[in-house]
């Protein structure tokens, strides 16, 4: 796992005689007993069922096996028992089962040990086998799931790991009985005392000092000496206590004057016992597997890709543009069918309805429908990129992205945590702000906050569609893009100068567990997707409906004199003449029109509300009169543009991934009578300095509040001047640059 | 912290944890091992209270609608899928004492 080691761990041999002589007493053992012993779910009980035709309960999963459980058969002419035990990572004892499987090698007298191995997970399972051989009991190993390691790309040797380990090894695969018929010979002819490991010196010197005091003691077996020795260094509770319910107190006490002993040399048993074990597993298992790495899983091949230092974040801003392209292509002719022939079936239905209602049906024709209207005909548009977003998320490739933004966060001197409320931004800022309580200096909330506002929400998106489709309409997907890029560089910019300024940095880690990539299903993703776009929808009915309505009332409103309530010009309407008042403060901005201006006022509640006063300005109007439209009429209408729509939207499909015309995509083309008016209020050059205000003023009211509520109104209002004058500043030079350019 | 990170496998994986609270993930990822391989060490490590979870603040965050979620060791659940490791005095003393 670290560096290659240099000089191989040292271990111990166990001499010849002592072999030999185990080995004689385990051929002349009438009915010799085998334990069987190994990690949780490495096929033990398969392979005792296999050999002894038994039923023993098995089950893909740790701890299927509880308590030890025996088996009998013939072999040779010799009653057999096999002893299934609980599965172990270590004969220290963490888990009951753990203390069956340890208290069983010291109770029952096994003639042989039949370790199992999973051949995948070499290391960690030859940590047991390692602190097995301190027992001095005769082992065999069986190498068992070899199929599934091969399928990993992970061949193990097993004549190697036999020579390293000094005893036999057969490898096998339980579950289709292969091999099983050699492991029986191998444990019950050839096992022996393997290697051992050798420990610091200081600490075989008190193992030796405590053995010597147990020969000859008939309650403590001479197979057990070492290992009990260790465990008493090792400070294993269990055995302590056990030693001193069965009159060994004495030798707990020497134990504890080893202990004593050690520490004064600066010596810790416990972990130089568990690293020489450790360094030998992982020192063997590389002799014995030596290309145990060498076939990466699927995951770990993206990840190379994924989570590359320079390709990393290249890759993540194409896939999101590539979102947005499906976003547009999918979306945009049910965009059209809601913005266009949808409402003025539904504002034909309202007038003919509400003909006797002037003052309703102007309200409900002339504002409710355009404003409301234009905000929901963006329902599409959200729903297909929620639901992108949530393959992205659900596939795990999100996890990714947090992973790159924290190594961005934290290259502007940013607490790692940051990226959590930064990417909660995208979707909503409020619930960002109060996210900023993960962090845990104040600094850091306060930064976060302030830079948050710069994330692009998706209420600002629906600004950026009708926009990018009136003006832009070859390269929609691509400046929908730009702006979520720019917002997040914005975000970062003004991270980098707070923090050199104000605070200092911290480092904070990875905050990440990053998930197998795996493919998403449709119903997981639906449900997410859909969750997401029903709330939006649903302040489209509160908050969107409700400031349409007060725009129509202060459209309404006369501020000239000799017009009445309702009939008045809207530039002459109270709206009107104050956002004309307001406007000469963007007319070097490019948009000092007092349309624009005045959508950008109620955008201060939420930012789609900017889609729906710009559908209710210039749209409202051409709506006051309408035609009423019959029943019958209007379903069919709308019935014949909804399977246009279908239609439209499959066949451009194909063009999604027409690399290479990337800035080319003929898929922005939106009909909707708002962006053909935009198209004509509007310059290039003006569009997008609107665009770049709209993403970076003040998100909505209710952020201010959770900020507010966070840290203090003083913040708040501070946060929204800034963020107004950047505003302001990044649009004048936007507007100038593109002036220039295009 | 030491200059070079000590070559013995347990105080390799401490020394990784002493840098900075991790979780066994992103320790396999720094040592170029594997979260399987490493399990082993880290229970032995936890056990014998080298160690332990560094529990994540716990006072309310928002969340509840959070797509993250799943993946955040900040996030509000009652049973953390994730474990940050952090060092204890008595990981912190035998690290010291390796180098
Ligand atoms: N592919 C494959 N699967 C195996 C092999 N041996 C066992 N299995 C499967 O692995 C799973 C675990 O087998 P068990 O015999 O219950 O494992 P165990 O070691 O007794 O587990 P515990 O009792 O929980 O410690 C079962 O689903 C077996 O079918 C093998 O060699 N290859
Ligand atoms: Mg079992």
């Amino acid at each position: 796992m670290t560096a290659p080691a240099v000089t191989r761990p040292p271990t111990l041999i166990p001499d010849e005689a002592a072999c030999a002589d185990t080995l004689a007493r385990l051929k002349a053992a009438r009915e010799p007993r085998v334990v069987v012993v190994g990690n949780p779910n490495v096929g033990k009980t398969t392979l005792i069922n296999a050999l002894a035709g038994t039923n023993l309960k098995v089950g893909n999963w740790s701890g299927v096996t509880v308590e030890k459980r025996e088996a009998h058969l013939n072999h040779a002419g010799r009653r057999v028992h096999l002893l299934d035990l609980p599965g172990a990572y270590s004969l220290s004892p963490h888990t009951p089962e753990e203390l069956i499987t340890r208290t069983a090698l010291l109770d029952e007298a096994p003639d042989a040990v039949l370790n199992v191995l999973d051949a995948g997970n070499l290391e960690r399972n030859l940590y047991l086998t390692l602190q097995l051989m301190d027992y001095r009991l005769p082992v065999a190993v069986a190498l068992n799931l070899v199929d599934e390691a091969r399928e990993k790309g992970v061949q193990v040797d097993s004549r190697a790991l036999s020579r390293l380990l000094g005893v036999p090894v057969v490898e096998t695969v339980a579950s289709r009985a292969r091999g099983t018929d050699t492991v029986l010979d191998s444990a019950l002819g050839h096992a022996t005392l393997g290697i051992g490991v050798r420990y610091p010196e200081a600490i075989e010197r008190a193992v030796e000092a405590l053995s010597t005091r147990m020969v000859g003691v008939d309650t403590l077996p001479p197979h057990a000496h070492r290992y009990l020795a260790l465990t008493l260094l090792e400070g294993d509770p269990s055995v302590r206590g056990r030693l001193n319910a069965t009159g060994h107190a004495a030798l707990v006490q020497a134990a504890n004057a080893q202990l004593l002993e050690l520490d004064t040399q600066g010596l810790d048993p416990l972990i130089e016992i568990a690293e020489a074990r450790y360094a030998l597993a992982g020192d063997i298992a590389r002799a014995a597997a030596p290309q145990a790495q060498a076939r990466r899983t699927v995951t770990e091949r993206l990840d190379a890709l994924a989570l590359h230092p320079w390709l990393g974040i290249p890759l993540f801003l194409a896939l999101v543009l590539l979102v947005f392209r499906l976003t547009f292509t999918v979306a945009a002719p049910f965009v059209d069918l809601i913005g266009g022939p949808l409402q003025d079936t539904l504002t034909g239905w309202a007038s003919a309805a509400l003909s006797w209602f002037p003052l309703a049906r102007d309200l409900v024709t002339g504002a409710i429908i355009p404003g409301v209207g234009t905000v929901l005909s963006f329902l599409p548009t959200l729903l297909v990129l929620y639901l992108a977003m949530s393959f992205l998320e659900d596939s795990g490739y999100m996890a990714r992205a947090a992973f790159l933004m924290d190594r961005a966060m934290r290259s502007v001197g940013l607490d790692g945590r940051a990226f959590i409320p930064l990417i909660l931004g995208f979707g909503c800022n409020v619930p960002a702000v109060y996210a900023t309580r993960t962090l845990e200096r104040r600094s850091d909330r306060l930064l976060v906050s302030m830079i948050l506002p710069f994330m692009s929400c998706s209420a600002r998106l629906p600004v950026y569609v009708v926009f990018a489709a009136a003006l832009f309409p070859r390269q929609a997907s691509l400046l929908v893009w730009a702006m979520y890029t720019l917002g997040m560089l914005v975000a970062l910019a003004f991270a980098f100068v707070l923090r050199r300024t104000s605070y200092p940095a911290e480092g904070s880690g990875v905050l990440l567990e990053l998930p197998p990539y795996r493919f998403p299903t449709a119903q997981v993703l639906w449900k997410h997707a859909w969750r997401r776009t029903a709330s939006f929808a649903r302040r489209a009915r509160t908050t969107v409906l409700a400031t349409v309505a007060g725009v129509w009332l202060l459209l309404a409103i006369p501020a000239v004199s000799g017009a009445s309530f309702a009939t008045v010009a809207p530039q002459d309407s109270l709206f009107g003449r104050v956002s004309q008042a307001m406007s000469p403060i963007f007319a070097p901005l490019g948009f000092g029109t007092w349309q624009a201006t005045g959508a950008l006022v109620p955008g201060f509640i939420a930012k789609e509300v900017v889609v729906g006063t710009l559908g209710q300005i210039y749209l409202g109007e051409q709506a006051a009169r309408p035609a009423a439209l019959g029943l019958v009429d209007g379903v069919v209408q709308a019935g014949r543009a909804t399977w246009d729509a279908v239609v439209a939207s499959v066949s451009a499909i194909p063009t999604i991934l027409a690399l290479p015309s990337l800035n080319a995509d003929a898929t922005g083309d939106l009909n909707t009578p708002l962006a053909t008016a935009l198209a004509r209020a509007f310059t290039p050059a003006s569009g997008l300095s609107y665009l770049v205000f709209v993403l970076l003023y003040t998100p909505c009211i209710a952020t201010v509040g959770a900020l507010a509520q966070e840290h203090g109104r003083r913040f708040a209002w501070t946060t929204v001047a800034y963020q107004l004058a950047t505003a302001w500043v990044a649009a004048f030079l936007v507007y100038l640059i593109a002036r220039a350019v295009l | 912290m030491t200059a070079h990170p000590p070559s013995s496998p347990l105080g390799a994986l401490l020394h990784a944890i002493g840098i900075q609270p991790r979780t066994p993930d992103e320790l396999a990822r720094a040592l170029g091992s594997t979260p399987d391989a490493l399990s082993g060490m880290l229970r032995t490590l936890r056990s014998g209270g080298y160690v332990q979870d560094a529990t994540p603040q716990q006072d309310g965050c928002a969340c509840g609608p959070c797509a993250l979620k799943s993946m955040c060791r900040n996030a509000d659940s009652a049973e953390p899928a994730l474990h940050l490791l952090r060092l204890t005095p008595r990981g912190e003393t035998y690290l010291r004492r390796l180098s």
